[in-house]
């Protein structure tokens, strides 16, 4: 059953359910890498010092203390004081602000999520996402156009106006920096 | 580190820097700890038997052969390891050196197409043949039409490429439309950013303020923004 979310608009409460996430691979297919001998493909594994092979579903990972014992439930902190997790989404009103679609520009989108309802008009709205409950929801972006409504979950980027001096201290330096047709072919797997 | 991007418009071509950009909102300094210290990951044998053959009920009831417990619990040193590859119907696991790295691709509805040896892209952004201005599209229905999944800021490098830049932003901002981008002799391919990365479409969105300073963004997308074929034709 699909989940709701509920936003907030000014003094208006809209409530959409949320869709299959929508990727590459669901509209353009994609390609699985194998390893491959004589038409029988292999599983991967990790070989030990001691040349014993291990499967890579033999192996799994806990979360130790310093002394190496399993520890759960943990902690988390921001500068020692311990986190507050915020609610999902979907047990919260989220509020909406309308924004300048220009912002679609400097918006790195990780997810996309078709949303079922009406009542939003066309237009770019700003808001937070957080599928479970979180320390630090998503940025995400409500895209409205007349064929349906796009959740955008992603993260917002700053981006600078520049003069014959670029400003190299603002930008990230560890930031990931033949068809003739009309159609742009996006099948690149 | 700024990329290089050679960029051809209006009959010149310049080689510019092409930067990251920062967060908007910064990620919080999160870490876990318990009341002893810091918590950290780490990688141990399970000691539980997967797809193991033949398990019947009888088998079970009698004894663990899903179990393993030779190695249960011991931990496995990342710096110590190397994947290796072995056939899984094999009795004894031995890796295996001459395989062929091949890519099954297939459809968005799971079918497969075809196999192909491992594709490995190469970056393209600053080669012999400059990265193409193509068709423009309205500023608004590109920004709306695509999956943006990175953004990357130009800038110039001299004087010259200065003009350059803030002449092709305010040419799109004017117009308020958004240049598809194209590499290859025909300026018609995607653009790869880095060795063995992804193949992106690529546009390019331009501002000027008024104190005559550019903006201008190259957003990379592999994703259209619309429905797959099959909620498509439920909706319908």
């Amino acid at each position: 059953m699909a989940r709701a979310l509920s936003f907030r608009l000014a003094q208006i409460t809209l409530s959409f359910e949320v869709a299959a996430k929508v990727d590459k691979k669901s509209l353009y297919g994609y390609a699985k890498r194998i390893a491959e001998k004589d038409g029988k493909a292999l599983s991967r594994g990790l070989l030990l010092a001691d040349g014993r092979l291990l499967p890579t579903s033999a192996v799994a990972s806990i979360r130790v203390d310093p002394d190496g014992s399993p520890v759960d439930p943990i902690e988390t902190y921001i500068d020692d004081k311990p986190a507050e997790q915020k609610p999902s989404s979907f047990d919260i009103e989220s509020p909406l602000q309308a924004v300048p679609m220009a912002q679609l520009a400097a918006f790195q989108v990780s997810d996309v999520y078709p949303l079922i309802g009406s009542g939003l008009a066309p237009g770019l709205y700003r808001t937070e996402f957080s599928y479970r409950k979180s320390h630090q929801p998503k940025d995400a972006l409500l895209l409205s156009r007349a064929d349906g409504v796009f959740m955008l979950v992603g993260a917002g980027k700053l981006s600078t106006f520049l003069d014959l001096s670029v400003a190299y201290d603002f930008f990230d330096t560890q930031a990931e920096a033949d068809d003739d047709g009309d159609e742009l072919d996006f099948s690149m797997i | 580190m700024a990329l290089t991007l050679h960029l051809e418009y209006g009959g010149r071509s310049a080689r510019v820097a092409l930067h990251g950009l920062p967060l908007a909102k910064p990620k919080l300094a999160l870490h876990t700890a318990s009341k002893v210290g810091e918590v950290s990951l780490r990688r141990l044998v399970t000691g539980v038997r997967r797809n193991a053959d033949g398990l019947d009920f009888a088998q079970l009831v009698a004894g663990d052969p899903e179990l393993d417990l030779a190695l249960a619990g011991t931990e496995v040193d990342p710096d110590s390891t190397t994947p290796a590859w072995f056939d899984p119907s094999a009795s004894i696991a031995t890796p295996i050196g001459d395989f062929a790295d091949v890519d099954v691709v297939f459809d968005a509805h799971g079918v497969e197409k075809t196999r192909r040896p491992h594709l490995v892209r190469r970056s393209n952004l600053n080669e012999l043949h400059p990265i193409k201005l193509g068709k423009r599209l309205p500023a608004n229905d590109a920004l709306a039409g695509f999956a943006f999944k990175q953004t990357l800021q130009l800038a110039h490098v001299d004087g010259l490429s200065f003009e350059f830049l803030r002449d092709l932003a305010k040419d799109l901002a004017a117009k308020n439309e958004i240049a598809v981008l194209g590499a290859g002799p025909k300026g018609n391919m995607p653009l790869v950013t880095r060795e063995s990365g992804t193949a992106y479409r690529a546009f390019l969105h331009g501002e000027v303020d008024q104190q005559g300073r550019y903006k201008l963004l190259l957003l990379l997308s592999d994703q259209e923004l619309k429905l797959p074929d099959k909620i498509a034709g439920d909706a319908g």
